[in-house]
């Protein structure tokens, strides 16, 4: 999978990564007040969450999930 | 699981605003600036402040400061839309993007400003567009924009997928959809229904963005016409290594062939604006000829970031703003664009947003409805007979000046407004559309494999950018069936995968008008190439196609171009 993992010590429960993700790939855990990687086969590593994290506790491989169509 | 077993939510509202980017978070403040006792509330999938394509923006906007004659540079644009412009919307647009701009600016907003404290305008030649440009930190003004609005009360909802429009006696009274982290059904009654919930884009790389075209999709079925959708799906390209885009990579003589020569030029030898299309172009006619691969080579030119002088670019890019592409080549393709040539590849992005609005981006069609922002790009067709995406730094100037004029005419019309009625039988067979996927005994196909199939059905060079009646009418056959044989049977076990169903729906509904439109309009013009009709055809198709649903079909008709005042 492309998104390969968000460190839950680091994680301060902002819920940027919950609210940028353009393919809904996270849950937000009210209790532990923790984002959680969910539905990591969507992951279209756009490296959106990546980047606006403020702690830096997620990693997005540089791999593309999905191969570009360029057939013509 | 059964449609009736599904929680339903009703919240009733004067206003309700799909989408909470800019021009649905823009509309929203300046609602409330004029009336505070109008209710609003915005809604989106994504998470508001956060969501649709602004963060993942550059930051720049167009403007045309009163020192630009407004006659010059709306023959300037309309020159380049090669017939197709819609003039009265260019002065419509460009006779009021400054007051816009400023006004915005006076919220606090942030924009990049002079050391004097004052709006930086910037010339950025590189562009060769006649108008000025001023930049901000997108996701800080989103922020900022949410912010006024809670403050001023409108009522946000996150995660909420919508779906549907609700129609009562031929006009739109809310709309429908369901929360995507706990499945409940929402019914929003409201007098008016702004759509600002972008354009549709078709998952097919790395995209920045979550819009899938659901309410253009929506505005078709409740019988809204729909504009020039030929030109709604814009071929890119991109970087091979990771998927950027780069707009330095448009100066003309950055993309080379194999042979290191320049080759924009070759086949657009006039060209003066940088166009993704005509590179697109010019790629595939030298991969064809076995010339490949591309290349971007910028090696010993100065880049955007390094022209002299302080400039918006370099501003935006101290700001922290995500699409920095020369970052994002270095940092995931590992490649130093000042010593390293990139290989560089067609790269399809879409972007069909093709719902008709009047000057206060009212829908003529349909009472109650406005939409704004990506959604009319085509609707509206300012550039032309061009993909969206020509020029840049259109995306975000039209979202807030679209915003401000639908919030004008919504402040206006809406205390006059009677309260909407909504008809239980709609929002009842609504509910089992919603939740159909979700009722089918036997999973036959996944949300996977109706992406891939749309995808295949239409993204390819010879479906959708070199186009020919035979193959036009391939790809058609193959959207039909994906709509007849394959989203009927994909089955989904939770809000998450129901979200996906629904965006495939959009996109192949989304890719049915803008193939259905590509073969009616028999001719070559700008961005729109049928091989099998070469030349551009003035006697017949100085007009805008019009696509719309008539009992239960797609139809296909034209409507001139008015002359240009």
């Amino acid at each position: 999978m492309p998104i390969e993992s968000l460190d839950t010590e680091i994680c301060v429960g902002c819920k940027i990564c919950f609210d940028v993700c353009p393919e809904d790939v996270f849950r937000f855990d009210e209790k532990k007040k923790k984002s959680v990687i969910t539905y990591p086969e969507d992951c279209c590593a756009c490296w959106v969450c990546e980047w606006f994290c403020p702690v830096k506790c997620i990693a997005v491989s540089k791999e593309p999930a999905r191969p570009i169509i360029t057939k013509y | 699981m059964k449609a009736s077993t599904q929680k339903t939510k009703l919240v009733s509202t004067d206003v309700l605003i799909i989408g909470g980017s800019l021009a649905g978070l823009t509309a929203a403040v300046k609602i409330k600036k004029l009336n505070e006792r109008i209710n609003v509330v915005v809604v989106d999938k994504g998470g508001i402040g956060w969501a649709g394509e602004v963060p993942t923006g550059g930051g720049f906007c167009i403007t045309v400061p009163p020192e630009v004659n407004l006659g010059e540079w709306v023959k300037w644009v309309a020159d380049r839309g090669e017939g197709l412009s819609n003039t009265e919307w260019l002065y419509n647009f460009g006779g009021s993007v400054h007051e816009v701009t400023s006004e915005l600016f006076s919220w606090g907003l942030a924009f990049m400003k002079h050391p004097d404290g004052n709006l930086f305008f910037d010339d950025i030649p590189s562009w060769r567009v006649k108008n000025k440009a001023v930049g901000y930190v997108p996701h800080k003004v989103l922020l900022q924009l949410k912010k006024m609005a809670s403050e001023k009360g409108a009522d946000m909802l996150n995660k909420i997928e919508m779906v549907d429009l609700l129609k009562y006696d031929g006009r739109i009274v809310g709309a429908v959809g369901f929360s995507i982290l706990t499945g409940e059904y929402y019914v929003f009654k409201a007098k008016a229904t702004l759509i600002a919930s972008g354009s549709t884009q078709y998952k097919n790389r790395r995209l920045w963005t979550m819009n899938c075209g659901e309410m253009v999709a929506a505005a078709y079925r409740a019988g809204a016409r729909l504009l020039n959708s030929e030109f709604g799906a814009l071929h890119s390209n991109c970087s091979k290594e990771c998927g950027a885009w780069w707009r330095g990579a448009a100066h003309q003589d950055a993309l080379v062939n194999a042979l290191g020569e320049p080759i924009l030029r070759k086949y657009f030898p006039t060209t003066t604006a940088e166009s993704y299309w005509k590179q697109a172009y010019a790629m595939v006619k030298e991969i064809d000829a076995g010339r490949g691969p591309i290349y971007v080579d910028v090696r010993g030119k100065p880049l955007q970031h390094e022209e002299p002088g302080e400039n918006t670019f370099k501003w935006a890019a101290r700001q922290g703003i995500f699409y920095n592409p020369e970052r994002i080549i270095s940092e995931k393709a590992g490649i130093d664009v000042n010593n390293e040539k990139v290989e560089w590849i067609p790269g399809f992005l879409g972007g069909l947003g093709n719902i008709q609005v009047d000057l206060e981006c009212k829908s003529p069609d349909l009472g109650g409805l406005w939409a704004v922002g990506n959604a009319i790009k085509t609707g509206i067709d300012m550039e032309g007979a061009v993909p969206p995406g020509e020029y840049g730094g259109w995306g975000l100037p039209l979202a807030e000046v679209s915003g401000i004029k639908a919030a004008q005419s919504i402040a206006r019309m809406v205390p006059e407004m009677p309260k909407p009625k909504i008809d239980k039988e709609q929002q009842e067979s609504l509910k089992e559309m919603v939740f159909a996927p979700m009722k089918a005994k036997k999973k036959e196909f996944g949300h996977f494999d109706a992406f891939h199939r749309i995808q295949q059905a239409f993204i390819p060079y010879k479906y959708c950018f070199i186009r020919t009646e035979k193959r036009l009418k391939e790809s058609l056959a193959m959207l039909d069936e994906i709509q007849r044989e394959v989203l009927p049977k994909v089955k989904v076990e939770n809000p998450h995968e129901l979200l996906k169903y629904h965006e495939a729906a959009s996109m192949a509904l989304s890719a049915e008008m803008t193939q259905r439109a590509a073969l009616y309009r028999t001719e070559t013009r700008g961005g729109h190439i049928r091989e099998d009709y070469p030349e551009r055809d003035d006697k017949n198709w100085l007009a805008w196609t019009v696509v719309k649903k008539e009992d239960g079909k797609m139809t296909s008709s034209k409507k001139p171009v008015p002359k240009a005042k």
